[in-house]
């Protein structure tokens, strides 16, 4: 920290925090008490300093006291102390400017600074701290937010022009806090968002790359930008953006999604492929993570199934997806759907010995053995098998399809039909091609 | 734990280098340290991992959270401090160690304690090494935060 604080801003610091509850989240008990220490040199009142050490007691307790600064662990037990910061900003939406929120962690991972970093926390202090960095980052958090600088003031009241559609005078503070910044990202962010709401989408365009001409990794402009080019779908060049947002926010599940999304829309299987390399090294592989991957693998190899770009990169992709999945039947089911559908018969009924054990029973895996059995096993066992599913209420379109075709071809006239009736019942879009089914069978 | 001297190397490059990569790996990884804390006045086991953690660094002090009956004041102990090395297969390097002294114990609740070990015989570079890790990567996230912010 270069920033040399004097006495005087220690003097307004301090009595900022006279009046202020804190609120410190910390499961380490000896950190809380670290924590405690500094907030009370620096004049933090003690018996308006709470402590507590789990998610769900810094959750209720920012309900019942409504604490203006907010120290959180990052990893708060199973939970994230991130998430803390909606509450506090839900229980103080009048005071967000006299409000602190301060994450205290062990957890140096990019991924939890860029996670927190886009929240737009006020402050990141990593442990084991020195009392001097937290004395030194909170002073320079807080005098940020109670004594804001000229460049701030005019973006702010810009912002509120914008709020109240007053579009020229909003313009005019951006434009008025731009030459107050050496990189002014944030004056030419919103000075993008008061353009793209004129709907002048080139000139909003330019603002946002204007401020990362400053600031590359700017992330509200790279975020502004993004936006814009998905509203104009021009997908390849929101690709870029997200991806490049992704690099340096890495670990957003919402944002992966969005680049495997495009990554898929524009055809960058290349990049999916390389992304599923990386994410096999990954340890903290949350859910949704693993759900965006192998769906991504799945798409992607079905793409290549559909250009015959080569059924082997198609299975081997298949192959990863089915191993990141660790027995999640929804993409097994998918992956041998898919195979099905290329007629790969017996790579799909390789990929249905992937099950696990548990789901035998189950009505999906029951239909889709039935799906692979359809291929290769003997006629009477296939209409056993179906009418067995069709009497435990399994619902699908294709078992009613494969059964109406079967019964014909077995000369089980009648049953064919009250199967094209009972499909029809259950699909009524599908009667027409149920019947047409029926009577390609019947003519052999 | 192996014996090496720390490299002074950066966390992340994500706010300094252009990379080509969707997904860094070592974005995802964070410092971790792995503790041996042996008291030599009471002859007790060493306490490892599980047992130590450390909450602050002071001017030639550490300060740990350790179990109550670990140790007390003026009694001296032997510390070491190893860093898990990111992707390779758990190995772990000294980076610093020292013998010290304890200043200062604080009952804490769960059976806990938070003792203050002035540090007493140890090689200065290494000191040095130690607390340039954890102060280079909190000024590349004040950093970070400052540009995403500006």
């Amino acid at each position: 920290m270069s920033v040399e604080l004097d006495e005087k801003e220690a003097g307004t610091f301090a009595k900022y925090l006279e009046n202020r509850k804190v609120l410190i989240a910390d499961p380490s008990t000896s950190s809380r008490s670290g924590l405690f220490a500094v907030f009370r040199d620096l004049g933090a009142r003690p018996n308006l300093t709470l402590l507590v050490n789990t998610f769900s007691q810094a959750q209720a307790t920012i309900i019942s006291d409504k604490p203006h600064i907010v120290v959180a662990e990052y990893d708060l037990g199973k939970r994230c102390g991130l998430e803390l910061l909606q509450s506090q900003r839900e229980q103080r939406p009048e005071e967000t400017k006299q409000c602190l929120f301060v994450v205290v962690t062990s957890n140096t991972s990019q991924t939890a600074v860029a996670r927190s970093a886009e929240e737009d926390i006020d402050a990141y202090i990593i442990k084991p701290f020195t009392p001097e960095v937290v004395r030194k980052t909170l002073m320079r958090a807080a005098l940020e937010k109670i004594r804001p600088r000229d460049y701030m003031l005019a973006i702010d009241e810009g912002k509120l022009a914008m709020s109240e559609a007053r579009l020229d005078d909003a313009e005019a503070h951006f434009m008025r806090a731009m030459p107050l910044d050496p990189s002014p990202s944030l004056a030419c962010y919103y000075l993008g968002q008061a353009k793209a709401l004129r709907e002048i989408m080139g000139e909003a365009q330019g603002s946002y790359q204007k401020g990362l001409g400053y600031n590359r990794i700017h992330y509200k402009c790279m975020v502004g930008l993004y936006d814009l080019l998905m509203k104009q779908r021009e997908h390849t060049q929101a690709y870029e953006v997200v991806r490049r947002l992704s690099q340096y926010f890495p670990a957003n599940p919402k944002r992966l999604a969005e680049v495997l999304r495009l990554a898929i829309v524009t055809g960058k299987f290349d990049d999916i492929e390389r992304y599923y390399t990386i994410f096999t090294n990954i340890d903290d592989r949350d859910e949704t993570l693993i759900r965006y991957v192998c769906a991504a693998l799945v798409v992607c190899g079905k793409y290549y199934l559909s250009t015959k770009v080569g059924n082997n990169r198609a299975i081997e992709l298949f192959r990863k997806a089915s191993v990141t999945a660790q027995g999640r039947t929804r993409v097994l089911k998918e992956i041998v759907l898919a195979l099905l559908d290329y007629h790969l018969i017996k790579e799909a009924d390789g990929f249905l010995s992937k099950f696990p054990p548990e789901s035998f029973n189950s009505d999906e895996f029951l239909l889709l053995r039935f799906l692979v059995y359809n291929h290769s096993g003997k006629p009477s066992i296939i209409i056993d098998q179906g009418r067995a599913l069709l009497s435990r209420g399994v619902v699908d379109d294709r078992l009613y399809t494969i059964m109406i075709q079967r019964s014909a071809e077995a000369d089980l006239g009648a049953a064919a039909e009250e199967l094209v009736h009972s499909g029809s019942e259950k699909f009524p879009e599908k009667k027409t091609y149920f019947e047409e089914v029926l009577s390609k069978a019947r003519k052999g | 734990m192996e014996d090496a001297k720390t490299e002074p190397s950066t966390e992340s490059n994500a706010a300094t280098e252009e990379s080509d990569d969707l997904v860094n790996l070592k974005d995802f990884i964070s410092i971790k340290l792995v503790f041996e804390f042996q008291n030599h006045t009471a002859g007790s086991a060493i306490l490892r991992d599980n047992e130590v953690a450390l909450s602050e660094i002071r001017d030639r002090v550490l300060v740990f959270e350790l179990p109550e009956t670990s140790c007390n004041v003026e009694h001296n102990i032997m510390l070491r401090i190893g860093r898990r090395e990111p992707g390779k297969d758990g190995d772990i390097k000294v980076i610093f160690q020292s013998t010290g002294k304890i200043t200062r114990v604080k009952q804490l609740r769960d059976e806990k304690i938070r003792a203050v070990v002035t540090l007493v015989q140890f090689d200065e570079a290494s000191w040095l090494d130690f607390i340039g890790l954890f102060a280079r990567r909190q000024d590349e996230i004040t950093e970070f935060l400052r540009q995403v912010k500006s």
